[in-house]
C-alpha cells in the first residue's frame, strides 16, 4: 500500500498516528498556504506601529483593513500646484489606477516618514505591473517652514515619481483639505515651538475623483498592500 | 489535486512541510529592514542593575532636516525614569523626547509619565494626530519601554548632516537614578 510506504514520513514529520494519516494529507496543501500565509503577515506586523491592524489581517482576502466614507467624498475639483512651481495637480488618478494622498509636513519625525515608508513598501509589493498604476501624492500643511526644495526633496526620498504638493495660499489649502475631510492646526506655543497637529490618514483616490478608501496611521503596509490590490482588480473589471 | 498520483502528492505534502517550517521563518528573516534586533548595541552590560537600550534606530534624513531615533529601553533592578536624551552636536542642534498622540489628548499634562509597556496612543478613525515632548518617560524595574513609530520617539532637529542607511549615531541616555547609558543607532532606510 501507497500509504504504509508513506506513513512513516509523515509520521516523522508531523508526528501524527498513522490512522489519521490519509486525513492529514488530503487537508494539508490547502492549509498550508493558510498557514504560510498567515505566518507572513505575523511576522512583518509583528513589529509595526502601535495600534495597527494586525487584528484585522484575519478576514478573508477582500475584507479590507482601510475604510470607506459613504457617500465617497469627491475630490475631483481639488488640484495643487507642486512645490517645484509646476502643476497643478488635479486628485483624480490615472485611468483605473489611483493616487494616494496624504497630508503632512517635513518637520515631522516621527508620523509621516512612517506613513511613507509604509506606502512605499506597501506599493513596492504590488506586482510589477501594478505598481505604476499607483500615484503618490503629499500635501505640506505646515508651507511656511517647508519650502518648495525641501519638501520636493522630502517626498522624492520616498517616491522619485511623488508629487510634493504646496501653497502658500491658506484658502487654498483650506479648500483643498475640506473635502477630503482632513485637519491640520500650525500653532507657535509659548516656549516659541511650533505645534503641529493634521489628520494622518492616507487616502485613496480614484480615477473619478472619488475618495474610495482611506487608511489611518498604524495600519500595516501588508494590509494597505492587500487593499490596494482589491482596489484596482475592482477598478479594471468595472470599467 | 484530485487527480495527482498519490505517491506524488505525498511528496508534495513533504515538501510543503517542509515549506511550512522554513516559510515563517524565511519571512521574518527577510524583512529585517524593518527589524532592528541586530542593529543596537548598549555599553550597559549588568541588565539587572541600571537600565539598558537595545535595538537602536534612527531613520534616515537630511540636512536642516528632521530624524527619529526609536529603540527599547530595559529597565534595570529599581524604577527609574528616562530624562534626556543626547546625540553629538555634529548630527543635529538637538534631541528631544516626544510622544506621538491624537490631537484630542495633547497639552493636559506636560510630564506624560510611560507607564510601562503600553504607549497611550490609540491610532485609528479621522482624528488629528500630533506630538509633544516629554519631560521623562518612566521606566519601571524590569519593565520595557519601546520607543516606536507612532508613540514615544527621540526627534532630532535641525539635522547637521545627512544620515544614510548604515551611519551610526551615538545616542546618550539620562536617567534619573541611574545616570548616563550610551547606546549606538544604526540608521536605515525604512
Amino acid at each position: 500500500m501507497v500509504d504504509d510506504q508513506v506513513t512513516p514520513g509523515l509520521r516523522h514529520v508531523r508526528s501524527r498516528p498513522t490512522t489519521r494519516a490519509t486525513l492529514v494529507s488530503v487537508l494539508f496543501l490547502p492549509a498550508l498556504v493558510v498557514v504560510a500565509s498567515l505566518g507572513v503577515s505575523g511576522c512583518g506586523g509583528g513589529d509595526k506601529a502601535s495600534g495597527g491592524s494586525a487584528g484585522t489581517s484575519q478576514g478573508s482576502d477582500d475584507t479590507p483593513s482601510g475604510y470607506t466614507v459613504v457617500p465617497a467624498p469627491s475630490v475631483k475639483d481639488v488640484s495643487l500646484p507642486r512645490a517645484d512651481g509646476s502643476g497643478p495637480v488635479a486628485m483624480p488618478a490615472v485611468p483605473n489606477g489611483l493616487r494616494l494622498v496624504y497630508f503632512g509636513y517635513t518637520s515631522c519625525p516621527d508620523v509621516c516618514p512612517t506613513t511613507m515608508s509604509d506606502l512605499r513598501r506597501a506599493i513596492a509589493k504590488l506586482p510589477a505591473g501594478e505598481r505604476d498604476k499607483v500615484q503618490v501624492a503629499m500635501v505640506s500643511i505646515d508651507p511656511a517652514r517647508d519650502n518648495g526644495p525641501r519638501l520636493t526633496d522630502y517626498v522624492h526620498n520616498f517616491f522619485p515619481e511623488g508629487d510634493a504638493l504646496r501653497t502658500d495660499d491658506q484658502a487654498a489649502l483650506k479648500a483643498a483639505t475640506s473635502p477630503f475631510g482632513a485637519q491640520y492646526s500650525v500653532k507657535t506655543n509659548a516656549k516659541g515651538e511650533v505645534e503641529v497637529t493634521h489628520t494622518a490618514e492616507v487616502y485613496a483616490v480614484d480615477d473619478k475623483g472619488n475618495v474610495v478608501m482611506q487608511w489611518p496611521f498604524g495600519t500595516s503596509y501588508q494590509a494597505i498592500s492587500k487593499d490596494l490590490r482589491n482596489l484596482l482588480k475592482g477598478s479594471a473589471s468595472s470599467s | 489535486m484530485s487527480t495527482t498520483p498519490k505517491l506524488l502528492h505525498r511528496s508534495l505534502v513533504l515538501a510543503g512541510a517542509l515549506v511550512l517550517a522554513a516559510g515563517p521563518l524565511a519571512a521574518c528573516g527577510s524583512d529585517t529592514d524593518k527589524d532592528a534586533k541586530s542593529s543596537g548595541s548598549t555599553t550597559t552590560v549588568a541588565s539587572s542593575s541600571a537600565p539598558s537600550v537595545s535595538d537602536v534606530w534612527a531613520r534616515t534624513g537630511t540636512t536642516g532636516g528632521t530624524s527619529a531615533i526609536y529603540m527599547k529601553v530595559v529597565g534595570g533592578k529599581d524604577a527609574d525614569a528616562l530624562t534626556g536624551v543626547e546625540v553629538p552636536s555634529d548630527v543635529a542642534a538637538s534631541a528631544q523626547i516626544h510622544e506621538t498622540m491624537k490631537a484630542g489628548d495633547m497639552g493636559s499634562s506636560t510630564t506624560m509619565g510611560g507607564s510601562g509597556m503600553g504607549s497611550s496612543t490609540t491610532m485609528g478613525g479621522s482624528g488629528m494626530m500630533g506630538m509633544q515632548e516629554v519631560a521623562k518617560v518612566d521606566i519601571p524595574a524590569g519593565g520595557t519601554v519601546e520607543f516606536k513609530p507612532g508613540g514615544y520617539h527621540v526627534m532630532l532637529n535641525d539635522l547637521k548632516k545627512d544620515l544614510k542607511a548604515g551611519d551610526t549615531i551615538k545616542v546618550t541616555l539620562t536617567f534619573d537614578k541611574a545616570g548616563k547609558v550610551t547606546g549606538t543607532a544604526t540608521v536605515k532606510d525604512v
